[in-house]
């Protein structure tokens, strides 16, 4: 009867194969294709093997075929891998020993089925091995001999079964440390025809009870023909290792697929501070290649994949220095790809040299060049080099500059000898001797004139320049421009005299006033010979009105035997410049000065274009006229001077050209220079601000009094304000008196006129009740006075004719006057004349004012002098309102007091009747004054200001 | 006989205006202060009230419109020391105003006035 076999396989066909091959087997085969299947098929029938795929889904559990085996006790069960298509591994479990790992192929699955089933199941499991595999027992004796160790070590399994495993041990000669452990290791093992092998051996101890070892399991590989090859690949690898790491360039070997770093050298601790070999296997982008100065890592990653891209070399200097630099490290790196024969990169060899001290030297060396060229450039003298025939090879800013040049490249190239500037300095066979001899040449205050005219001082320094074999190669010549510091000097020298004589001549002007003494001073500051020293100076003034320059002044002798006497008698009498101008002034105002008679017939337009005096006013410039054959010389000038060498400058105050000076040396004939044009520009300058110092102290005197004048109409100003808010005050308190007066005031004249009436007429007593009523009515009069002062009352102006108001005031007067045989000549216009007034007011200063004028005239008896006169008349702009009289008048301190409060002649009386009119009228706007008339009295006049619709609504015609 | 009351609070006045006006011929009430003028112009009925104004406590002016409002239509002539409160609307609802004076006349004038219209 068959055995039965029962295959688990996923696969269809596998499953197919497996089933046919077990039949030829002699097997009955069932299937199972899925786990499910498998163990429904397992719990239904009795098997005898079960062989199940490990790709079975479901299989990858280990504890399938242990639940297999345990409800098919008697059964073998396996299970089985597929390696290849003809390789597979088998696992099997088995009690008490740990499956082994078989290897075989699918053809003897069956066998190895068959074989398990049959016999011992390690045994056959052991003995169908293609491995090598020995098992041992406690006494070293080869119990099992599988087909891979027969192949390997030459003996059959029968004639080794049963020997001690020394036989295929190398022998004494070669003892091997026997290891009891459970591992793999390299050992040699014995061929039966005697030759030695390398192995590969997995030793796996088989334990009996108490762990005790009751035998061993070997299995061999042979590995002697690789480990050959692998030695000798090792020796050559060591071999290159040693020789790239002597090389101090860090060099390393990228897999340019993976990026792992396969190869670097021992230079690289150098900039990593890990040596090459534990880079190894590192990806190359881990690895940076040192740090930058900021210690921030430096990558190659960039120069790699470039290199990939380009499959060309690629090289960088990375700012990336060695660990321990002190200063900022470079390293230049190359990546060159590694073509293989398929055309791709398969590796990428970077090499990196540190060239820190090369960058750090060029840097150096280019600061050091910028510098000497920086110096060379802002040097503040010329230089210039030449080759050996004199052909400029360099020349700098100022160079250029004294040549008269602007830019030094225009001078590259040109042979300095024929320069035609350099031909005027005397300087060529100096020069030309140091390029011959090598003798340094230098001369001072070499005079040139540049391309652009400018006349230059120029101290020169030359040396030689020596070719490397000791030849003259050229010359270095400095040239350095001292025009302006010797015109300085210069300048400074004669300011010093000038200062001291200005001093003496500002004193002069100081102590004038007056425009012509002034200009007569600096005339003799012009000519002292303490002074500028000309010979003469002539003044002429700017008329701008009629546009000429006039003479005014000159100073200096007429000929040559004036010169001679003049000059003679002030060297021996030592005279100051004030003594001088003494004496000139005198001989002015005597006409004793030719020369200033020549000088005040001058009259020089300004607007001749060819005349040098008046370009210098009109252009405020100052000039130098050097001769007949200067082209800014007028003949005309020059005759009337008498001379055609002079100097001329501008005298300007304010900002204005007064004037100009010309001075000239026409006596002793001396040139002038440009440097005495200078002094004389600035003497004139300085003159010219002695006397803006004089003008403006002047005019600070004047505004001095200005101001004092201000300062006292200010305090007058204060005294009336101060005088006015007294007057207030005092209005105030008179008002408060007066109303608490007024109440007892009434009951006491109202009880006395009740008394009064009381009494028979010619009762004496009658006549004193009398008495306190007018004597009370009067005191009411005086506090209506005073309360109307201090409170004026509110205007209530309406349109009334002046004329019915002067006749309406006059007849509430009429008894008053009449009773004092007074004379009325009132005058007033026919027709009605309006004004806009507050008649009750305009009426109370009309009576008072009347009422005046019957009080001036009371002490006159004539009556020729008790008249009043009362008129009014009409101007365009004013209605003058005039109230005259024939009193005493009015005395000095009346007049100017006349309208003060509490100011009064009469013996009774406030003082507030004018003040209250004075009121009045400011209110209307108008203004009232008084004089003494013709009559011995007093007029008073009130004036008012007519408005538009009062004029209209008015005959002009009337008045007196 | 008509009826004035005197509001004043000098005594020397209020003898002097009761007299004068009593030898007129009129029946005369005085009040030294504005509430006493007040209340008297409550009880009794008069013809014309002269009224001072600057009194202690409440003054002419406020008495004025008190007495007003007490009585629609009664009469009241200001007899004040001063001009200033002519200026005060308040004083404009008085027949008339007139300053204080020795000489009564202007006064009773204004009080005749007052009793012919």
């Amino acid at each position: 009867m068959p055995k039965r076999i029962l295959i688990a396989d996923g696969s269809p066909s596998e499953r197919a194969a497996l089933a046919n091959l077990a039949r030829h087997a002699g097997f009955a085969p069932s299937e199972a294709a899925d786990l499910p299947l498998l163990s429904e098929a397992v719990r239904a029938g009795r098997y005898d093997a079960v062989i199940v795929n490990s790709d079975l889904p479901g299989m990858e559990s280990p504890g399938i075929l242990s639940e297999i085996q345990r409800i098919l006790p008697s059964a073998t069960v396996l299970r089985y891998t597929r390696l290849s298509d003809t390789e597979i591994r088998i696992e099997r479990l088995d009690e008490g020993v740990h499956p082994p790992e078989l290897h075989t192929t699918k053809e003897r699955l069956l066998d190895y089925v068959k074989a398990a089933m049959d016999s011992d199941p390690l045994d056959s499991l052991i003995n169908l091995s293609n491995e090598a595999i020995v098992v041992t027992d406690g006494d070293g004796r080869i119990t099992r001999w599988s087909n891979g160790a027969s192949i390997l070590l030459g003996y059959h399994r029968d004639e080794i079964i049963g020997l001690p495993i020394d036989v295929i041990r190398p022998g004494l000669s070669e003892p091997e440390p026997e290891s009891t452990e459970t591992g793999v290791r390299l050992a040699r093992r014995k061929h039966r025809d005697g030759h030695i092998l390398n192995v590969e051996l997995t030793r796996t101890s088989i334990a009996g009870p108490e762990d005790r070892e009751i035998g061993c399991m070997e299995i061999l590989r042979d590995v002697t023909g690789s480990i050959e090859r692998e030695r000798e690949i090792e020796l050559l690898k060591r071999f290159y290792e040693r020789v790239i790491d002597t090389i101090s360039d860090g060099i390393r070997v990228i897999d340019a697929a993976g990026g792992r770093i396969v190869l670097a050298n021992m230079a690289h601790v150098e900039w990593t501070g890990v040596s090459g070999g534990e880079m190894i296997g590192l990806t190359s982008r881990d690895v940076p290649w040192g740090t930058d100065s900021d210690g921030n890592p430096v990558s190659v990653q960039e120069l790699i994949e470039k290199a990939i891209d380009s499959r060309e070399p690629v090289r960088a200097v990375l700012n990336a220095g060695p660990q321990d630099a002190s200063h900022a490290g470079y390293t230049d790196v190359g990546a060159f790809p590694m073509i293989n024969v398929d055309g791709d990169v398969d590796y990428v060899v970077l090499v990196g040299r540190d060239v820190s001290e090369q960058v750090h030297m060029k840097a150096l060396l280019a600061a050091e060049r910028d510098r000497r060229d920086q110096i060379i450039r802002s040097a503040p003298a010329g230089i210039i080099t030449t080759d050996e025939r004199g052909v400029i090879e360099f020349a700098n800013a100022h160079a250029a500059e004294i040549f008269g040049f602007t830019d030094p490249s225009e001078l590259k190239l040109r042979n300095l000898f024929a320069l035609p500037e350099f031909g005027h300095m005397n300087i060529e066979d100096g020069i030309r001797a140091t390029m011959k001899t090598g003798a340094p040449f230098s001369i001072d205050h070499a005079q040139c004139t540049s391309a652009n005219g400018a006349e230059l001082t120029v101290n020169v320094r030359a040396q030689p320049l020596y070719h490397g074999n000791g030849e003259i190669a050229g010359v270095v010549a400095v040239l350095e421009n001292v025009t302006e510091r010797l015109t300085l000097l210069r300048r400074l020298r004669a300011t010093t005299s000038d200062l001291a004589m200005l001093a003496e001549i500002g004193e002069l002007i100081h102590h004038s006033r007056d425009t012509d003494t002034i200009l007569q001073a600096i005339l003799v500051g012009v000519t002292a010979g303490e002074g500028l020293g000309f010979n003469r100076a002539f003044l002429l003034e700017t008329e701008w009105e009629t546009r000429q320059l006039r003479g005014k002044f000159a100073i200096g002798p007429a000929d040559r035997a004036e010169a001679e006497r003049i000059w003679t008698e002030l060297n021996q009498k030592h005279l100051n410049l004030a003594q001088v101008l003494y004496g000139y002034q005198r001989a002015i105002e005597q006409k004793q000065v030719r020369i200033n008679e020549i000088a005040v017939d001058l009259r020089l337009p300004l607007e001749e274009a060819e005349n040098i005096a008046a370009r210098a006013a009109i252009e405020q410039q100052a000039f130098l006229v050097r001769g007949d054959t200067d082209p800014m010389l007028s003949r005309n000038l020059a005759d009337k001077l008498g001379t055609d060498r002079f100097a001329v400058v501008p005298l300007i105050f304010n900002d204005r050209v007064e004037g100009v000076i010309i001075a000239d040396n026409a006596i002793s004939g001396e040139e002038i220079t440009r440097d005495d044009l200078r002094s004389l520009e600035l003497f004139a300058h300085q003159a010219t601000l002695a006397v803006e110092r004089a003008q403006l102290y002047t005019e600070l005197e004047q505004s001095l009094r200005d101001l004092q004048i201000a300062h006292t109409q200010l305090k007058e100003s204060h005294e009336l304000t101060v005088r006015n808010e007294r007057l207030a005050a005092m209005g105030q308190v008179a008002a408060q008196v007066a109303h608490e007066i007024r109440n007892p005031l009434v009951s006491i004249g109202g009880f006395a006129r009740a008394i009064r009436k009381r009494l028979e007429e010619d009762n004496p007593l009658n006549q004193y009740a009398s008495i306190i009523v007018e004597e009370t009515t009067r005191l009411e009069a005086i506090l209506n006075e005073v309360l109307q002062f201090s409170r004026p009352k509110a205007q209530y102006r309406t349109k009334a004719d002046l004329v019915e108001l002067v006749n309406a005031t006059l007849r509430t007067m009429d008894t008053e006057i009449a009773e004092r045989t007074i004379k009325t000549e009132v005058s007033l216009p026919d027709s009605p004349v309006f004004a806009h007034v507050d008649t009750g007011q305009m009426k109370q200063v009309l009576r008072n004012l009347i009422a005046n004028a019957i009080d001036a005239i009371a002490e006159h008896r004539s009556s020729k002098h008790r008249r009043i006169g009362v008129a009014l008349n009409t101007q365009p702009e004013h209605l003058i309102l005039a109230v005259e009289d024939t009193g005493h008048g009015l005395d000095e301190e009346a007049r100017k007091n006349l309208f003060e409060p509490f100011f009064t002649t009469k013996s009774t009386g406030t003082g507030l009747g004018l003040s209250i009119c004075r009121q009045i009228v400011a209110d209307h706007g108008g203004d009232i004054l008084a004089e003494n008339n013709g009559l011995g009295g007093a007029t008073f006049y009130v004036m008012l200001p007519r408005g538009e619709e009062d004029k209209n609504a008015t005959n002009p015609g009337g008045g007196r | 006989m008509p009826r004035i009351l005197v509001v004043d609070d000098e005594q020397s006045l209020r003898l002097l205006y009761k007299m004068e006006f009593t030898q007129d011929g009129y029946d005369v009430d005085v009040a030294a202060n504005a509430d006493e003028g007040i209340e008297k112009v409550r009880e009794n009925t008069y013809d014309v009230v002269i009224l001072d104004i600057r009194m202690p406590g409440k003054d002419g002016l406020e008495a004025l419109g008190e007495m007003l409002a007490e009585r629609r239509s009664i009469k009241v002539i200001i007899n004040s020391a001063y001009t200033t409160y002519k200026d005060n609307f308040m004083s404009w609802a008085a027949e008339d105003y007139v300053i204080k004076s020795s000489d009564l006349t202007e006064l009773k004038q204004k009080v005749r006035k007052v009793l012919d219209s």
